[in-house]
């Protein structure tokens, strides 16, 4: 229970009666990354806003370090830090004065944190430019800029990567790695980007009409021994003698492609049965399935968007 | 606790501060009481050793002015203004004093009149200083700091009142020096012959200035306050500015119109003037200052209760 920084109990959300998000129940312990992953309107947004302490929660709670964000909301949001719903900021400011702005509403944070955290964003150079200026992607990297300012134990990233480039993104990816590592951090973060999901989350979960519809373990031992999910692709000319020789397995055809879902350690067995009965192999490829396709799987193949 | 309560308030005041509109309107009262100084100097009379006759000569033109008026409703301003300046002229007459020329101090106290102004802007920042994080988005990331949504209401309706303090002062500084180089300075603090309760008396400027400036100062802080509470109701800047304006000039209007209905002792209107009891000039008939400060106190404890509530229950929506 110590280890666990933000727990969203049993959290039901309805708008006039409508229930938008249904008994939602996420653990995040110390230094996870976690992953919301949905389809547009699933949730994820109205979810991250009931952490934040944005929208009322109709019945459930949510704790934040075991501070209840509905009846010890000072406390609970003192150590949250968040970009929620894109990274607006005040346009005539400039970066480093929207900085100052939420860096007043913290105890102690130092002019040298301010500077270590513009540092860290890589805004150094055009911090002193009025934010209406700024582009997308530099104002999202002052968005997490303000949002790591006082240390926080838990990062809520609403799409954080949107409008970066792909060298942001990488940046921003690693950044969040470190932090997660380093300080313990907590992050729960949203994308629609899948791929993105998959490179930087430990656990992800899945909404679908305001329901959590499952949550997956994403580290390397897991995906390793779920051999069902990975693809073996082999390339031959014989299909019809393979045909006869393949029986025990199962898999598919693709023209003159097998497709099998097996473990990597049943690759050698299978190429040996093919290559003993003459059927000549081309090509061999073994593909960890991506986010992308399990996604498919687990929402029963509909679109993300 | 009380650094971090000064933090907040300075964040409010520097995003009142760091913005061209801001600057905008000083400039804009700038002009205006430059331009009332010059109307000032081409229309105070002065006068010369001569200053007996020259007074009795302007009270027969009053006179005259009256008789003309005479019989003609809409006049009836006129014929008081020129009532109180015989008054006045009568009162140097049998004092036997020289009357003063028109100098910064009587031009500051007269531009007590152009507090309009201010309360135009107090109106245009309480209604915006909510609205505005909407507009740009910034509410929620004022939102999710450790501090309770009242906190961050109250230091917000804070601001207003510290903004219009400061544009006050402004304006009473910008008047006097003005006034000073455009009129020139008739003493330190000098006794000036002025109008009151029916009557003519010599009073201290600075005190007249403070109690000019004060009695203005209550229909301004109730007409930000309401804009400010339009507008943390309803999100919506446009509407509370355009009400708070439409009620403050229509105010005396509503309240003249139906004098002779019951509930009219009831509305804001007739009580924001609270100058009416010093000057025996009563809108209406049966309040006193009492009931006054009252009904005062009732509007904007519910003013500010109702946006408080509303600020409190609802959920922080930007694009809605």
């Amino acid at each position: 229970m110590e280890n666990t920084i933000l727990e969203i109990k049993n959290v039901t959300k309805a708008i006039k009666r409508k229930k938008i998000l249904k008994n939602i129940s996420i653990k995040i312990p110390k230094g996870e990354i976690y992953g919301l992953i949905g389809p547009n309107g699933a949730g994820k947004t109205t979810l991250m806003r009931m952490i934040t302490g944005l929208s009322s929660i109709t019945s459930g709670d949510i704790f934040i370090k075991e501070k209840s964000i509905s009846t010890e909301r000072k406390r609970a949001l003192l150590t949250l830090g968040t970009i929620i719903e894109g990274p607006d900021m005040y346009p005539f400011f400039s970066g480093k004065e929207n900085l100052f702005h939420f860096a007043r509403m913290y105890p102690n944070i130092s002019k040298k944190r301010i500077e270590e955290v513009i540092e860290i964003v890589g805004l150094t150079n055009s911090i002193n430019k009025k934010v209406k200026n700024y582009s997308l992607g530099m104002k999202q990297r002052l968005g997490i800029a303000q949002s790591i300012l006082h240390n926080p134990s838990l990062l809520i990233l609403d799409e954080p990567t949107n409008g970066l480039d792909p060298a942001g993104i990488k940046e921003m990816r690693d950044y969040l790695k470190k932090i997660a590592l380093q300080n313990n951090t907590s992050i729960l973060i949203s994308s629609h980007l899948l791929s993105e999901m998959e490179l930087i989350c430990d656990r992800i979960g899945i909404i679908k009409h305001g329901e959590m519809v499952s949550e997956h373990n994403l580290s390397e031992m897991e995906l390793i021994k779920d051999s069902s999910k990975n693809k073996v692709t082999i390339e031959i000319q014989q299909i019809d003698e393979a045909k006869q020789i393949l029986n025990e397995y199962n898999y598919t055809i693709d023209n003159n492609l097998l497709i099998f879902h097996i473990n990597k350690e049943e690759v050698p067995n299978l190429i040996h049965l093919l290559t003993v009965n003459n059927v000549k192999i081309y090509e061999v490829a073994y593909t960890k399935s991506t986010l992308e396709e399990r996604f498919f799987e687990w929402t029963g193949g509909n679109t993300i968007d | 606790m009380i650094k971090n309560l000064f933090n907040l308030v300075l964040n409010e005041m520097l995003k009142i501060y760091k913005r061209k509109s801001t600057w905008m309107m000083y400039l804009f009262l700038v002009v205006f009481i430059a331009g009332g100084a010059i109307l000032a100097i081409n229309t105070q009379s002065s006068y010369s050793e001569n200053w007996k006759v020259e007074l009795e000569e302007e009270n027969k033109t009053l006179v005259q002015e009256i008789e003309e008026f005479s019989g003609m409703p809409g006049m009836q301003t006129i014929r008081d203004v020129n009532q109180e300046s015989i008054m006045t002229n009568q009162f140097y007459l049998e004092n036997d004093m020289k009357p003063m020329n028109y100098g910064a101090w009587q031009f500051v106290l007269d531009n007590a009149d152009m507090l309009i102004i201010v309360s135009l802007f107090s109106i245009i920042i309480g209604a915006t200083i909510i609205s505005d994080e909407y507009k740009w988005g910034t509410i929620k990331l004022l939102m999710v700091r450790p501090y309770s949504r009242s906190t961050i209401l109250a230091v917000k309706y804070l601001a207003i009142l510290i903004f219009t303090f400061f544009t006050l002062l402004f304006m009473q500084l910008a008047s006097f020096i003005t006034g000073a180089f455009l009129l020139g300075i008739e003493g330190i603090n000098p006794e000036i012959v002025a109008f009151r309760n029916g009557d003519v008396g010599q009073l201290n400027a600075i005190k007249m200035i403070i109690s000019n400036y004060s009695y203005n100062l209550i229909p301004l802080i109730m007409m930000a306050t309401l804009a400010f509470t339009i507008s943390t109701i309803f999100k919506n800047s446009t509407i509370a500015i355009s009400l708070a304006i439409v009620l403050m000039l229509s105010g005396n209007m509503i309240v003249t119109f139906f004098a002779d209905q019951s509930f009219t002792k009831y509305l804001l209107f007739a009580h924001t003037d609270l100058q009416q009891y010093q000057n025996n000039s009563m809108l209406l008939e049966d309040t006193s200052l009492s009931f006054s400060i009252t009904i005062l106190i009732i509007y904007y404890v519910i003013f500010l209760i109702s946006s408080f509530i509303v600020f409190n229950r609802k959920d922080i929506i930007v694009n809605e």
